[in-house]
């Protein structure tokens, strides 16, 4: 018999559950089967590739990126969360507006096959928002964002054009970089 | 008259402390015949074995900063009265030991005394290298005087170390530097006799292993009983001790030689030995130290204790630790504990778990591991701090149901535990 458990979360601001789900299901599968929010990538299934991952906000509203491949659903029971899915907005008349970072990533063709973009749009996301907590000096920009953003794999290999959209939007956002 | 008898006391300490401090107590065990250079033919002949010595004495995890150049010192070394920097041992002859001589350096080994006679602080474990013999000291200067020279100056030692305070050291070795032979008993064969060698001398395995009195002094008649360092345990590595974690030779060897046994895989310190020293050593070396470890008092190698049983706990109040390990953990560590190849150790048969003191498992899930990289292109990948991601209640469940079911352990860990734990990260 599969056992299961009771979870409730918040997903993209929208409370969910409580529903249940067998103890042992990884994030993914909920994120997939259970919630049909289908943009997070399942890649490695080891915890190494970080498509997968979603950003975790935490009760001060600070955010952290999380895998959902290696986390169980139940993991992220009474957490709130936003996946790929929850990162643009729409305008009352449907038009569909990009964060900023969504923007760069079209306009420097940060992707190729776009497998990896949900876990980069996350990623830089939560690396953006570090950044206007704790800025740093324009010379250490390149460092920081290679740190942030190290453990994401791109088998593309467009890792330059990525790095170049987020040093864009992180010199254009108020607040990342001092000096 | 009874002033006179006091004054006479009172020199008479102060005479002691004066002759202590200048080193009157101090022996050396260097022959006196060890003047004459060696011939380079010989310096060439020795330096291959000389090779195999410092490796065995992971010299290098201390005397080169992890990423190098090797030899060249500046490595760190924190004790609780300030930071000493590893020397450099190139044979550079600004700032290594390229001037140094022979007897110089047969003083460093066995003695503890550096050049123009100043005392070595122990990081240097000398108490540990004092018995290895005057062929392989040859030996080992003939290889390092083989290391590309770095002409690179170490930092200056911070804390009470930056002050003129080592003839103090007269004292401290006084108490704590006793005259060490290397075990020798030919009834109990060449490999425990090579093992004992290594283990008791170069390979310093009790610098870390072997319990330090208030001093820093080892208290070598618990040689090898399983320590505290830098918030870790560096587990007993007594014959009963490493039997019960279920290593024969031939584990304990894949485990020196990899970092990877069934047992688990090395991490904090322990990594640093088996990356740079017992991974690059011969075989039969690393089994002569298997050997010698493994073998009891009786001289037999008694046989390896089976994984421990689950204890019945699943159905009873250590129940919310599995919940927390099925959410978190085993996604990389496995429903059933058997962990993934090159991402995650197995947790069945994981002997950290079965370690009386919590200590290692708790550090490890409090601070997480970095990724590491193991001999043959085997890694595992970094495990998370869990710091921030668990709270201590649900860490110290965590812990009570991973030592009940695969460590045999059945004493609840508790938060408190867990909070008491030093934190890497804030």
């Amino acid at each position: 018999m599969i056992e299961k458990l009771p979870l409730s979360l918040t997903i993209n601001g929208v409370a969910v559950g409580p529903v249940d789900v067998p103890l042992g299901m990884p994030m993914i599968d909920f994120l997939h089967d259970y919630m049909n929010l289908t943009g997070s990538r399942f890649g490695c299934g080891q915890g190494i590739c970080h498509a997968c991952t979603v950003m975790e906000i935490a009760e001060d509203g600070t955010s952290t990126e999380t895998r959902t491949c290696i986390y169980d659903a139940h993991y992220f029971n009474g957490k709130k969360i936003v996946t790929i899915e929850g990162h643009a907005t729409k305008k009352p008349d449907g038009e569909v507006v990009l964060t900023p970072i969504q923007q760069a990533f079209i306009d420097n063709f940060s992707f190729q096959c776009g497998y990896c973009t949900p876990g980069f749009v996350t990623g830089a996301t939560v690396f953006l928002e570090q950044l206007q907590r704790t800025p740093v000096r324009r010379a250490e920009l390149e460092d920081a964002i290679t740190a942030a953003l190290d453990v994401h794999i791109c088998r593309c290999t467009g890792y330059v054009r990525y790095y170049e959209a987020i040093r864009d939007v992180a010199l254009a956002t108020p607040g990342c970089v001092v000096d | 008259m009874r002033w006179k008898i006091f004054a006479g006391l009172v020199l008479i300490v102060v005479i002691a402390c004066l002759a202590i401090s200048v080193g009157a107590f101090r022996r050396s065990t260097v022959a006196p015949d060890l003047e004459a250079q060696l011939t380079p033919e010989r310096m060439a002949e020795l330096a291959p074995r000389g090779r195999e010595l410092a490796l065995a004495g992971d010299c290098f995890g201390c005397h080169s900063k992890a990423e190098g150049p090797i030899g060249a010192g500046g490595q760190p070394i924190g004790t609780p009265f300030g930071t000493i920097y590893s020397s450099n041992i190139t044979p550079d002859m600004a700032h290594g030991i390229g001037g140094m001589s022979r007897l110089e350096f047969h003083r460093v080994i066995r003695d503890g005394i550096g050049r123009d006679g100043q005392n070595l602080y122990p990081a240097m474990p000398y108490m540990f290298t004092q018995i290895t013999t005057p062929e392989d000291i040859d030996a080992l200067y003939a290889y390092l005087m083989t290391l590309p020279p770095v002409n690179m100056e170490p930092p200056a030692n911070t804390g009470i170390f930056q002050f003129p305070v080592r003839w103090g050291m007269n004292f401290w070795a006084l108490l704590n530097f006793p005259e060490r032979h290397a075990p020798n008993d030919p009834s109990r064969g060449e490999a425990w006799n090579r093992g004992a060698y290594l283990v008791e001398g170069l390979g310093h395995c009790g610098a870390c292993h072997t319990p330090m009195n208030f001093m820093m002094g080892y208290e070598f008649d618990r040689s090898l009983q399983g320590a505290v360092i830098e918030g870790l345990e560096a587990p007993p590595l007594t014959s009963a001790a490493l039997t019960s974690r279920g290593f024969d030779v031939g584990t304990l060897t894949d485990f020196l030689a990899t970092g990877i046994a069934p047992q688990g895989t090395s991490f904090g310190g322990m990594h640093t030995v088996t990356h740079f020293s017992t991974s690059a050593m011969e075989r039969k070396d690393v089994e002569a130290i298997a050997t010698y470890l493994l073998t009891g008092p009786d001289g037999k190698v008694p046989p390896p204790a089976p994984p421990p049983a689950p204890l019945p706990v699943a159905s009873g109040e250590l129940a919310p630790g599995r919940v927390t390990y099925v959410s978190v953990c085993s996604g990389c560590h496995g429903v059933d504990g058997e962990g993934i190849p090159n991402v995650a150790p197995a947790m069945r048969g994981n002997s950290t778990l079965a370690l009386a003191d919590p200590l290692n498992l708790l550090s490890v899930i409090v601070n997480g591991v970095p990724t590491q990289s193991f001999t043959g292109n085997q890694r595992m990948y970094a495990m998370p701090p869990f710091a921030h991601r668990l709270e201590d209640e649900d860490i110290a469940e965590l812990a009570s149901w991973l030592r009940a079911e695969w460590g045999g352990q059945a004493t609840p860990v508790t938060a408190a535990q867990v909070s008491a734990i030093e934190r890497a990260v804030d």
